[in-house]
């Protein structure tokens, strides 16, 4: 199973948004996810981000319409590293696609 | 190529081409050491004096009581470390406000660490010092009140002199920051009644990297630096002579048409109102109505990205500036807007668009023309 590929979309607080992903990694490799995490900032590239499982957005820069993969609003992260519903959130997202991939590997 | 459209007139204003060749000459004919007897010092050094006397005449003070600095935030420290350490310790306790610019506040808190007492007044929701909340927070050792003249963030004018008047019947002084009212406001220490008061170049069409204090005369000043007799031993180090050029130069044009700058930059606040009101109905003006400087405009939008409507803004080559501002690892929100009460959500959707002399209407009307994209593109689903 290979590594389940995040983007993290921000804005100019580069430090914000490390934080936010250094954060996020730690809390996901505890869970036992194993989790690549890279960041976006919207004021060097505003490409809608591709070849990625997932999108979470620190603004809500990209509509649904505009990516291909699944996102999420993950703006409370701004101000709180642990918000718990967007915590919850994006635990969901994770275990809904290693749930996918193992029930794949496990047909195959 | 798209022309870009500058509304950042808070964050700094382009040098005036008439600054700009006062200070080429400083740089390349009269690059004289102002300390130095022979020609070229003197030279240099009647340059620096004639400065002195545009940056006096422009505030109505003495040219003695003029300090050349690197700038505001120098003029800030200097007046409140420079003050307090005069003064103690006898008398060690500061009053400042909420609302401060940074460079006065951080200054206070590295007071208060080194045992310095602070208080820091609240504001009302238009940004208003209350002279009942002054009054009770003075202290028999309080030694310097520091309230800022207009808000750099939301453009609130305070009105000094019964400030002023509060810290002389209790026996202390009073230092402001000017910088965002030498833009477009009449600034006289006399009938201000302070004891100091900060400017800066670069937000009046001078140079960067240029600033000056006023010190009343009589007011005793602990010096920052040490090391040489420049500005009377207050701010030792040669002179920044093609800076002090433009300071001055920049100082006296700004004398000169103040009134009509002024009228200038209200009609364009009240077009630029009427049609963000007309684009956004439930958008908010932060700041006090009745008392303000005209260039500052902070508006709150609704369920709005701040940040996302800026970068859709820059796009569209249209500077402006954010309400919260990323400090090196956090992203606070802005202390200002906080101050005067705005919900976090209020402030996450606030920016400030600042006007400046070269704004004209037909600039305030592609701006309304490329906003209402932008807060499209930037609203909160």
């Amino acid at each position: 199973m290979g590594k389940f590929h995040i983007r993290l979309v921000g804005g100019w607080c580069g430090n914000r948004m490390t934080m936010v992903r250094e954060h996020l990694t730690q809390l996901l490799a505890e869970k036992g996810y194993q989790v690549k995490i890279d960041e976006q900032s919207i004021w060097e590239s505003y490409a809608p981000p591709q070849h990625v499982d997932l999108v979470l957005q620190l603004m809500p820069a990209f509509s649904p319409e505009e990516l291909t993969p699944p996102s999420l609003l993950v703006r409370s992260f701004v101000r709180d590293f642990d918000h718990p519903e967007t915590l919850e959130r994006v635990l969901e997202a994770v275990a809904e696609y290693y749930f996918e991939e193992e029930s794949t590997a496990q047909v195959g | 190529m798209q022309t870009g459209l500058y509304l950042d007139y808070c964050a700094t204003t382009p040098l005036h081409p008439r600054v700009l060749k006062a200070m080429q000459l400083g740089l390349e004919r009269d690059f004289g050491n102002p300390s130095s007897m022979h020609l070229y010092g003197r030279k240099a050094r009647q340059l620096v004096e004639e400065a002195r006397n545009q940056v006096a005449a422009g505030i109505g003070s003495s040219p003695e009581e003029i300090i050349f600095t690197s700038g505001a935030t120098e003029s800030n420290n200097l007046a409140l470390s420079g003050t307090l350490h005069q003064l103690a310790p006898k008398k060690n306790h500061l009053i400042t406000t909420a609302i401060e610019h940074h460079a006065v506040l951080h200054c206070a808190e590295a007071l208060e660490k080194d045992g310095f007492q602070l208080t820091i007044l609240p504001v009302d929701a238009s940004g208003l010092v209350s002279a009942d909340d002054l009054l009770n927070s003075i202290q028999p050792d309080t030694g310097l009140i520091s309230i800022m003249m207009v808000n750099n963030e939301i453009g609130t004018l305070q009105d000094l002199r019964p400030l002023t008047e509060i810290a002389h019947e209790n026996g202390i002084l009073f230092h402001t920051d000017a910088v965002q009212a030498l833009p477009c406001l009449e600034v006289d220490v006399q009938s201000l009644g302070v004891d100091l008061l900060s400017l800066s170049g670069h937000k009046i069409y001078g140079p960067k990297g240029i600033g000056a204090l006023y010190l009343k005369a009589g007011t005793a000043l602990q010096p920052s630096f040490y090391g040489g007799s420049q500005e009377n031993k207050l701010r030792p180090g040669t002179e920044n002579v093609p800076g002090i050029i433009g300071l001055g130069t920049a100082m006296s044009l700004r004398t000169g048409n103040l009134a009509s700058r002024r009228a200038h930059l209200q009609d364009l606040r009240e077009t630029l109102i009427r049609g963000l009101k007309e684009i956004n109905p439930g958008c908010s003006i932060n700041g006090c109505a009745e008392q303000l400087s005209p260039h500052v405009i902070s508006v709150s939008f609704q369920d709005t990205d701040g940040e996302l409507l800026l970068f859709h803004l820059s796009q569209e080559a249209v500077a402006v500036s954010l309400g919260s501002a990323c400090t090196s690892e956090d992203l606070e929100p802005s202390h200002v807007l906080s101050a005067i009460g705005l919900p976090p959500e209020q402030i996450a959707g606030t920016v400030r668009i600042s006007l400046g002399e070269p704004t004209t209407p037909q600039e305030i009307e592609r701006f309304l023309n490329i906003l209402p994209a932008a807060l499209k593109r930037a609203a909160v689903k």
